[in-house]
Formats: structure tokens, sequence, C-alpha cells
């Protein structure tokens, strides 16, 4: 039980780590491939404006201005509850650092994922993206 | 040169000073004799010139020569101009830069200073020439009149010419004030010895070029920030400072030589503490010469669009370049030398466009338009909404949790927050220093630290995720004592389905009882429902400092500004005190959503899905007014190709 429970920990932090390399280096060098990361359904709200859909969230990130993404911390849990209950295999991620718009002054940023294996891809559930300061 | 006359003129003492302040003392020192540096050439010429101009006199430490190179160029001619041009650089660190006796209060008083610049009573030849510079009037023994008198013999002498008289001061019996031009400073001197005051005594009156010494201390920034106050219009977000040197609430007593580099430079601290916010600057008439205090303004007032710089002395166009990271929409550069340079009107205009691309109007004048590749990236980004919330249910139930997870957090006793914890919860804390700020005072939280890209060892890892009720309990009750700012949080609830929610929530806390910097979070809940509740299963909590904007503007917006608010949010409702219930007790009441909310939900679902207000409108209701519901419906329909193209038809 507490093995497994260690199990889930372990490998919550390494796909968050591995995960989050993946997703700012798509973010800040490789546009096109943002959406692979996404579930179809997923939802991305940045800065309280709600994005449904993959395609719609690929949109959005085109129309975004070119970022550069500097990441100060990451934080990880799976979600389990014990035995009683069985979730899909899901992690949270949760992120802060800054981020740059064309290589202006960069600002802190908060960022929350809900991860979860679909087959045997990471895609994520639903992003949620703030700066620290309107 | 005259090597020997030099040496008489400089004691070794201001000699070393002005080596001394070129940190090269080997090199500068050594080289004096030869005459090769550019330090010695610029003092030579400095002297030979003013031999030649004013006759056999002694040095004048108030001479502003002395004080910036910029009075120089002007002062020397032909072969020697041309040789001091090539040292200019070079020549100006020792002037403005760490010579000890500069910056003081008040005009220093020397032997040898007060030398009659002027050829004589009432010359009528005044040989000084530059129009730009500041004038220091003395008047010996003026110290014995009162300061209204002596200053209203001097204006009804001069009338109708009028003059402010900057920094007043009675030192030793005698008067001294400043004049910012060459034409009062020349009517005044002309005063000499021609007014009678009702002593009998005859005025004597001279003037000649002089530099008002400014110390920065508290006291002056206070003056400054005051007179900066009266002179900034909220409103139009425009900061006047025009001749701001001859402030009626500053020429007293507090010397505004704005064209000193130190002096601007507070000017420019004061903005970017107090203003960040300014789009206008007026800066026309101070006798500008440089400009580089002004680069900060780039980062410190991203919305500065307008600045004047008429009638100062900036000499070349290229002094502009350290500006180029302003993005000015109006500028305003008649008047200055630099504009006298441009023969052809296209040509200047091309040049300030070189440096300011965006610029459309130039000295009072609308500019053609600029025709410039479509490729510069404007950063627009998207709206900054405080809220967003999935469903109107959702919002309720995030609204109660949260009024009574943090009722309970902010109390004296955590113990009852358990309750809201599932039994085999996760929680973690991770901690972001803030940038460059290494006192953060984050210490009490570092041993709880689990940033994964510090602890890097996996047993670590699992020991700093407290699992389970009762660790979660103790580990929140070690937490230092807290106060959120309610109004302050940022509230998004993407997911809330009978089977999760998951919540992010953002906002401002203090340390009770704690002098400690203000602090910002960022919390994530995954939350499950249970029995005829919710309970928590995942808590990740990240703590750094507020911003200097954020850390005063806490605690300061009343409450009922409730944070949960959305395109699809109901109305906001005045939070009532709750008693501290268990949370595992909420029950989601059934909303009865009302017509004004989904009309705004009608328009979020346009907006995201492109599809007309009709068909929005019917995926919502068939979808029970769920808004994501109806989006995921949509998304789903939408890549089957299943939506009609008439539901795009705008």
């Amino acid at each position: 039980m507490e093995q497994e429970r260690r199990t889930k920990v372990e490998q919550a932090c390494r796909t968050a780590e591995e995960f989050i390399k993946h997703y700012y280096e798509g973010l800040d060098r490789r546009r096109n491939v943002m959406s692979r990361l996404y579930l179809d359904t997923a939802t991305l709200l940045w800065n309280g404006n709600g994005i449904a859909g993959k395609e719609f969230i690929q949109k959005f990130f085109e129309n975004l201005p070119s970022t550069d993404h500097i990441v100060s911390s990451i934080d990880s849990q799976p979600l389990t509850t014990g035995s009683t209950c069985h979730f899909p295999l899901t992690i949270v991620v949760s992120v802060s650092g800054f981020i740059a718009f064309c290589q202006e002054q960069p600002q802190a940023f908060q960022q929350q994922l809900l991860i979860t294996a679909e087959g045997d891809k990471w895609k994520i559930v639903s992003d949620c993206f703030r700066f620290q300061e309107p | 040169m005259p090597k020997r006359n030099n040496r008489a003129q400089l004691n070794r003492g201001s000699w070393k000073q002005i080596v001394w302040a070129n940190e090269e003392p080997s090199r500068y020192y050594y080289e004096h004799d030869d005459r090769g540096s550019d330090t010695t050439r610029r003092v030579s010429i400095l002297s030979k010139n003013r031999i030649s101009k004013f006759g056999n006199r002694k040095r004048d430490n108030d001479v502003p020569g002395r004080g910036r190179l910029d009075d120089d160029d002007v002062e020397m001619a032909g072969a020697a101009f041309m040789a001091a041009k090539a040292g200019r650089y070079k020549g100006y660190i020792p002037k403005g830069g760490p010579g000890p006796s500069r910056d003081r209060v008040g005009p220093r008083n020397r032997g040898g200073r007060h030398v009659q610049i002027a050829n004589g009573p009432g010359s009528s030849s005044y040989p000084l020439q530059d129009a730009d510079k500041w004038y220091k009037i003395l008047i010996p023994y003026g110290g014995k009149y009162e300061k209204s008198y002596v200053l209203r013999i001097l204006l009804s002498y001069v009338s109708p010419f009028v003059f402010v008289p900057i920094a007043y001061r009675i030192t030793n019996n005698d008067v001294s004030f400043y004049v910012d031009d060459h034409k009062a400073a020349q009517i005044l001197s002309k005063a000499n010895k021609k007014i009678t005051a009702t002593d009998g005594f005859k005025l004597i009156v001279k003037a000649f070029p002089g530099v008002p010494h400014v110390s920065v201390d508290d006291r002056y920034k206070e003056k400054l920030l005051a007179a900066m106050r009266g002179r900034y219009n909220a409103e139009t977000k425009a900061l006047d400072l025009r001749k701001f040197h001859t402030d009626q609430n500053l020429v007293d007593d507090v010397l505004v030589a704005t064209f000193r580099p130190s002096v601007l430079s507070v000017i420019v601290d004061l903005i970017a503490e107090h203003i960040p916010e300014l789009v206008g600057l007026n800066l026309d008439e101070n006798k500008l010469f440089t400009l580089e205090p002004l680069v900060p303004l780039a980062k410190k007032t991203p919305n500065l669009s307008v600045l004047h710089l008429g009638k100062n002395r900036i000499p070349n166009i290229r002094r502009l370049d350290c500006l180029k990271g302003l993005k000015l929409l109006e500028l305003f550069l008649d008047g200055n030398p630099m504009c006298d340079k441009f023969t052809e009107e296209s040509v200047y205009v091309s040049e300030v466009r070189k440096i300011f691309p965006k610029v459309i109007r130039l000295d009072g004048a609308v500019l053609p338009p600029p025709i410039v590749f479509d490729v510069s990236e404007e950063v627009k980004l998207p709206p900054y909404v405080v809220s967003f919330v999935c469903s109107p249910e959702g919002q309720q139930v995030a609204k109660q949790f949260l009024e009574q997870y943090f009722n309970i957090y902010d109390s004296d006793n955590r113990q009852a927050i358990g309750d809201a914890y599932h039994e085999n919860a996760h929680f973690s804390l991770a901690i972001t220093l803030p940038k460059g700020d290494g006192n953060h005072k984050l210490n009490q939280y570092m041993p709880d630290n689990r940033n994964l890209m510090r602890v890097r060892d996996a047993n670590r890892r699992m020991k700093l995720l407290i699992n389970g009720k009762e660790n979660i309990i103790s580990k929140l009750k070690e937490l230092p004592l807290t106060k959120h700012d309610l109004a302050s949080f940022t509230v998004d609830l993407p997911i809330f389905n009978p089977q999760l929610m998951f919540l992010n929530i953002s906002g401002i806390f203090i340390e009770r009882k704690l002098h400690l910097p203000t602090r910002y979070f960022s919390r994530t809940f995954v939350i499950v429902p249970l029995g005829g509740g919710f309970v928590i299963i995942n808590d990740l909590l990240n703590i750094t400092n507020a911003t200097e904007k954020q850390a005063k503007a806490a605690f300061t917006k009343p409450i009922v500004e409730t944070p949960v608010t959305s395109p699809v949010a109901t109305p906001v409702v005045s939070p009532v005190a709750s008693p501290p219930v268990a949370t595992a007790s909420v029950v989601p009441a059934v909303p009865v959503v009302p017509d004004d909310v989904k009309e705004q939900m009608v328009v979020a679902m346009c907006q995201q899905t492109t599809m007309n207000p009709l068909w929005s409108r019917k995926c919502l209701e068939e979808n029970q007014w769920n808004f994501n519901a109806a989006v995921a419906v949509f998304t789903q329909l939408h890549s089957e190709q299943k939506v009609p193209p008439e539901a795009f038809v705008q």
C-alpha cells in the first residue's frame, strides 16, 4: 500500500519535471505542437479567459506574442485516495516562474496543470495560467 | 599651452582631485606634465580660455566650467575647441564624478571667488555670450537688508524685465542668488552701484556664471515630490515640469538644477516610485544637456508616450539614442541646438524616427505614417479576468468552500480544518524566491519547501509530501497564523463535475503578529465528493512575496468585491459571515440561472465557439445552462463536423 503510494509519488515527480520541460519548450520554440499535449476536451484558463478544446487552445497559443519562460519552482502530487477510489492515472502539477513577451520585462506567473495518462501519452486535462500581478 | 601658468593656477590638491576622479590615477598623474592626456589638455584649454576671455584673474570655484564640460564647448573656440571635443567624454567624468567637493549645500565660500566678471560697472559689453547658463548674482553687504526689500528694488530697477531669484541666501552678510539666463544676469550687472538703498549705500551687484550646488537628501526629495504632485495631472497622467527650477514652491530653498544628472535622476526615481502610470512628461526649458538620467523611464513608466524636451540644450540628435527604449508617440524637440544642425526637415524627421519609430507628432506637427514591415510584434494579450468559474453550481460551491476554509485557516486554531480533507489527502508547500530580493524573509518556510527543482532526493520528496488528514492538520498548525485578503483572490474553477473539482486560487496574505513582507500565494485544490459533501484530496500551496504594488493594495479593497466573478458567474452577493462549518457538510444548491447571467453565458459561448448568438443559446439551453458541458458538447460535435454551417453565420 505504502509502496504503491511511493511509486505513484515518484512517478508524479518524474512526469511533472519531464512534462514541464516539453511544455515550455513547446510554447517558447515550437508552438505548432502544443495541441498534442492536450486532451481533445481539455480546458485552458489563461488569466481568466476560458478556452475549451485542444484546437481552440492551439489557435489561442498561435495568437499569443512570442514568449520566454523561466521556471523557478515545480511541485507535483498524484491524484489518489488510497484503495477506495480509482482514478485513471492522473497528477496535478503546480509551477511558478517568469514569463517574458517579445523579450520585454519578465513577469511572475503561476500555472497549475492536471495531467492524465491517455493510453501511453500524458495529456493535459486542465491548464490554468495566471500572472502574479494583473 | 602655458605649463607654468597652469601649475600656478591649480594647486597640487585640486589637480590630484581631478586625476583621482578619472579612476586611473597612475596614468593621469604621471602624464600630467607631458600634456598628453585628455585631462591635461582639457584643463589647460580651460585656463587659457579663461585668461583670454576674462582677463587675468584667479580661479573661480563657482564657474560652471568646473562643473560641466558642456560649458567648455561653448567657451572654447577654434583649435582648442576641436581638441577639447576629442576628449569630452573622458573629460566629463571627473567633473560630474566623485569629486569630493561637489554636491554641497549652498555656494562655497572660498578665497578668490568674489571676482567680478563683467568688465566694470555699467559695462555695456558684457563678456558672457552663452544664453543658456545659470548665473550667480552676488550682492556684498546685502545681508543687512530684508530679502523682500532687496528683491523689490532690484525688480523695480530692471522693470519691465522680470527675473526669478533662485536659492536666495545670505552668507557672511553677502546676498547671493541664482538666475537662469544670461539676459537677467546682464541686466542685473548693470544695476551695479546704480541703486541707492535706504541707508544711503549704493548696492553692489555682481554677476558671474555659477552653478548651484545640490545635496540630495530625504528632505530635498520630499520637497521635490510635493512640487511634482502639484504639477501632476492625474486625469491625463501628465507631469508638467516645464521650467521646473523656477517653481514657486522650490526656488527659495531647494535648488532644482534639473540639468544636473544627479538632480534629474532623483526626479526620475520619484516618478518611477510614485507615478509609474505616467503618460506625458514635459521637460521643456530645463537647460537639459544630457538625457542619460531619463533612461530608466523606459522600464519604469511603460506607458510614457508623450515627451517634451523643447528649448533645452541638447547639442546633438545622438543624445537621444539612449532613450530608444521609450515608446514615444509624441515628441517635442524644437528649440534645442541639435535642431539647427538639420537643414532638411525630412532628414530631421527620419533621424528622429530612427530612434522613435512610432512618433506620429513631432514638434507639434503630425507626421505622415511611416511605412513599415508587417512583422513587428505588438504585445497584445487577452484581457486579465479576475475569475473563471465553469458553472454556476461550481461558483456556489467554490464560494462557500473558500469562505469556510479561510475562515478556519485564518483563525487561531486550525484544528477544524481537518474536516475539509480526505483521510488520504496530500499536502505540499513550495516556495518561489522573489527575483533579486535577498531579503525575502521566507526562511521560516524553507524546511517545508518541496520545490522539485531544489529537492532532488526521492526520500526527501516523499517526506515533504504530507500524507493523511492528521499529518496535514499538524503541518498546517505549524505554519504561521495568517490573515488572507479575500478581496484580492483570483478564483479559477476549470473543472466541476460529479467526479472532481479542480480549484485554483491566488491572492494576498500576511502572517499575523509578525512583521514580515506581504505574501502572495497560489493554491491548488483537487476536491472530490464524499458522502453529502466534498473533501480535498490534493492541496498544493505556493508562497512567494507580494510585489510592491500588491503589498500597497493589500487589504484596501472592500470585501464586497467577491473575487468569484466570471462571464458565467451569478451576480455578486455580499458575503454573509458564516460560522465555521465543517466543509464536508457543504452541499451544492441547485442553481436557478438568472436571465442576465444567461445573456453573459451566451456572449461567452459566442466568443469561445464562434457560433452565432442563436446557436450559442440553443447549445446552452440544451445543456441546462451548464457552460462547461455546452462547450464540451460543441467541441465534440464540431470535431465530428456535425455543427451545421448556419450556426457560424453571423
